[in-house]
């Protein structure tokens, strides 16, 4: 799959797992890129730059074992950005498919 | 080829040095370090690691390119006066008017003050000089027609140049502050932007009370308008911690009594919307978050705004909430304290409470107009009530008013 595609949905399925819960980095990543192949590097800068926007904080938290662990969490805007984010994904990939069936059907 | 941990952050330290600072680079070096010791402790090799991370290289052009965009920001976002000056100009023939001209008269004007100021701090001394030498008969030509009242006259002109220096100086800084808060809100009208500025959070305040020994707790909270949000989980010296921003500018007054081993307190937000008309926040907002080990009683009013309150961590003994206007959600699930009263008022809007199923719970409903969603709970009359396998459950009883709006009541 195109690369930027990915890179594109990237920014609202951080949102919305972290709208979920809480995570620590190494854990977001891993919900992810089980679903979406993707280098899991770039997941790091994009959630500084979340951070920078205001849209999630970190904060640390002692782990069962080994040091502990930066967690992100969503501020009230980065839940709002959520909800409108996925409105609009969700309109959009609904039309995108309508076009998608369409052009088959007319191909059939 | 094999690739390890150590090689993998020295290629992104040497390719992020002389691009970020020094701290950001620190941090993002901790991230992809916390990333490799738990991925390490959760058996994957350092190569398969460094693998699914992607080249180092990429990862570093990707966190080059998000800085330069957000230095790029910052640097619009009214770094220093000139600068925002400038780049409000840039932005639309409007601010030729609305801020070059304004800005030069002023700029003129305190120059002109401060610059009077100057001549009489100079003038004076001399003028003091020449009258004394004369009055010592020394032949100079004299300013002052009586060289007595010149000299009173000299110190009056230099105590004046000293206060018009000061005023210039203080009216300096305050229309820069003035100055700097209209630029930004200019920049965001035209930019037609939203969200609060980034480079600072004017209104944030904290603060925290300390536990003391304190074996229970009243805490009483008031909001006028604005989200509030209440919360487990201080630092271990602490009983309650709070924070607050927003338009408001005010901080909340907290009052602390101490009552043997009880503590009362007592937290009133003094926000009110239309105090600071330049400010460039978003609605006020409130956070407080409190000890789970202390037994609490807690108190929470809100006028208008959304409330949220996540208490299924705290050890409770009581519970009063009053909501004016906003959406309201009472998380109680997770509960395992020895059970409480409660009294939840809500006048207009959505409320939401989720309470723990294990226990015996009485809740009375008295409601006005809007659904009623009802999970895992009996009906008893007007009551909504649970029976918990265990028979000698604790109990919880709520007593729900709610006025306009739905109500959603779930026992998990």
């Amino acid at each position: 799959m195109n690369i930027q595609f990915k890179k594109g949905v990237l920014e609202i399925c951080v949102l919305s797992v972290l709208a979920r819960k809480d995570c620590y980095g190494y854990e977001l990543v891993h919900e992810i890129s089980k679903m979406i192949d993707i280098s899991e590097g770039t997941i790091y800068p994009l959630l500084r730059r979340l951070k920078d926007e205001g849209l999630v904080t970190t904060y640390l938290q002692e782990s069962g074992e080994g040091p502990s662990r930066k967690y992100y969490r969503l501020t009230e805007t980065g839940r709002t950005k959520e909800r409108e984010q996925r409105e609009e994904w969700m309109q959009f990939a609904a039309s995108v498919n309508t076009l998608l069936e369409g052009v088959l059907h007319a191909a059939e | 080829m094999q690739q390890n941990e150590e090689d993998y952050l020295k290629t992104l330290k040497d390719r992020l040095t002389g691009y970020v600072s020094r701290e950001d680079l620190d941090d993002i070096l901790s991230d992809y370090a916390e990333h490799f010791s738990i991925g390490i402790s959760e058996g994957r090799s350092e190569d398969e690691l460094c693998q699914a991370l992607g080249s180092p290289d990429g990862v570093a052009r990707e966190i080059r390119a998000s800085y330069l965009v957000k230095r790029a920001e910052q640097s619009c976002g009214a770094r220093n006066i000139w600068s925002a000056v400038m780049a409000t100009l840039g932005l639309g023939l409007f601010n030729l008017a609305v801020v070059l001209i304004p800005f030069v008269i002023l700029i003129a004007l305190l120059t002109l003050i401060f610059v009077a100021g100057m001549l009489l701090i100079i003038l004076g001394p001399i003028l003091l000089l020449v009258s004394i030498l004369h009055l010592l008969g020394v032949a100079v030509a004299m300013p002052w027609p009586i060289p007595p009242a010149g000299i009173v006259k000299s110190l009056v002109l230099s105590v004046v140049g000293v206060f018009l220096i000061v005023a210039a100086l203080g009216l300096g800084k305050f229309f820069y502050r003035v100055g700097i808060r209209y630029l930004k809100w200019n920049i965001r009208i035209i930019r037609g932007g939203e969200g609060p500025n980034r480079d600072e959070e004017p209104c944030l305040s904290t603060a925290a009370i300390p536990r003391d020994g304190a074996e229970n707790l009243e805490l009483q909270v008031q909001l006028r308008a604005g989200d509030m949000s209440v919360r487990d989980g201080t630092s271990d010296k602490n009983l309650v911690e709070l924070a607050t921003h927003g338009t408001a500018c005010a901080r909340p007054s907290v009052s602390a009594s101490a009552d043997g081993k009880g503590k009362r307190i007592r937290i009133r937000g003094r926000h009110t919307i239309d105090r600071c008309w330049w400010s460039d926040e978003s609605s006020p907002a409130m956070e407080i978050r409190i000890t789970r080990d202390v037994p609490t009683a807690l108190e929470v009013t809100n006028k208008a705004g959304r409330t949220t309150l996540s208490l299924g961590k705290l050890n409770l003994t009581g519970l009063r909430i009053r909501n004016g206007a906003g959406e309201t959600y009472i998380d109680l699930a997770g509960y395992a304290g020895p059970g409480f009263g409660a009294e939840i008022r809500n006048g207009v809007g959505h409320m939401v409470i989720r309470v723990p199923k294990e226990y015996q719970l009485r809740i009375h409903v008295h409601r006005g107009i809007g659904d009623t969603d009802v999970h895992g709970l009996l009906v008893e009359g007007d009551t909504y009530v649970t029976r918990p396998e265990r028979s000698d459950a604790p109990q919880i009883t709520l007593f729900v008013k709610q006025g306009v709006g739905s109500l959603s009541l779930k026992a998990v």
